[in-house]
């Protein structure tokens, strides 16, 4: 069976120092004149103002996960690619680079980088001018 | 403050109501209810009375704002206070108040006056020092449970804090305090001296 510790008498001194300083009423305040005014002049501020404009998620969303469902395939070939061929491929570009270079000329290659880094720009552009509602 | 008035609950529950359809007016009367508690706590969290206003009127913002997730299962006030020490504790993480320098603490005009303690002014100080030299779990239990009266439920629920644990904090809240106030009130005025020349 245990017993709680016994107090000193100096700490029962030291607890009722603190009781009457912490419990007291003395530094009760009472709120400055215009406090409720100045409160209710931001509420109605703040009623008036229009809803913060939501993240649109349900557009977001499909593209979000077209964009991690490609990363993912990448890194799955990638691996695959260097599993099957250790030794020709030291790095995912390196990877990359050798299966393109197998089925293109380096022309068409760097054709196609450019394409594709073109198509991404416009579709950027054309995304975020829909998700503002501007058509031009 | 720790035994809701059910007058003022079923006024908060009638104001929230009309707030909620619409009628932005009848939140002036919770702001009129509650301007002095959350303002008197807000004052013992950082010891100043500006601020506290300021930290005051954001929690009567944020209540505004967030009314619709008051679900009535608990009083408004149980809620509000709760909104309240919720941003007052993460004010007070992200800002610490200043805490009084000693010198600005009075030596009693006559040393050999003092019998066998310190002026009120100087006792009211060094605790409040204390008290905000407290680790922010602590001190913040410390400050809610003499807010409300030294109730433990009422406490808990400010915090969303298990009793258990309020008790806990509260123990090794005031075993800190001991430690730091009993040089304070064995040999006040030697303490007091030494505390200021290590300032």
């Amino acid at each position: 069976m245990t017993h709680a510790p016994t107090p000193e008498p100096m700490d029962d001194a030291v607890d009722r120092l603190v009781d009457a300083h912490l419990a007291s009423a003395s530094d009760d305040l009472a709120p400055s004149s215009g406090f409720a005014a100045s409160v209710m002049d931001s509420i109605y501020a703040q009623a008036i103002e229009p809803p913060p404009i939501a993240f649109p998620w349900r557009r977001v969303l499909p593209g979000a996960i077209a964009v991690v469902c490609a990363l993912l395939a990448l890194v799955v070939f990638v691996i695959r690619t260097a599993k099957a061929s250790p030794g020709a491929a030291s790095s995912s570009s390196a990877v990359v680079q050798s299966h393109l270079a197998l089925s293109f000329t380096p022309s068409e290659v760097t054709l196609g980088w450019i394409l594709l880094a073109a198509c991404l720009s416009i579709a950027a552009i054309a995304a975020s001018f829909r998700l503002t509602g501007r058509s031009e | 403050m720790s035994t809701p008035d059910p007058q003022r609950a079923a006024d908060d529950q009638q104001d929230a109501a009309r707030v909620l359809a619409g009628d932005t007016r009848a939140f002036e009367g919770i702001v009129r209810r509650w301007q002095s508690p959350l303002i008197n706590l807000a004052y013992r969290f950082c010891r100043d009375r500006g601020r506290a206003e300021e930290m005051a009127q954001e929690a009567f913002l944020r209540a505004f704002r967030n009314l619709a997730s008051w679900r009535q299962e608990s009083v408004f006030s149980t809620w509000l206070f709760a909104l309240a020490t919720n941003l007052y504790c993460t004010e007070l993480r992200r800002l610490p108040p200043i805490t009084l320098p000693f010198d600005e603490i009075r030596e009693p005009a006559d040393p050999r006056a003092i019998d066998g303690g310190l002026e009120q002014r100087n006792q009211s100080a060094a605790v409040q020092k204390a008290v905000q030299s407290l680790p922010p779990k602590y001190r913040e239990v410390l400050i809610l449970y003499y807010f409300h009266e030294m109730d433990v439920p009422s406490t808990a629920r400010s915090l969303h804090l298990p009793e258990g644990t309020v008790k806990a904090h509260l123990f090794r809240a005031r075993n800190l305090l001991r430690g730091k106030l009993k040089p304070l009130v064995e040999h006040p005025l030697i303490a007091h001296r030494q505390v200021r020349e290590s300032l």
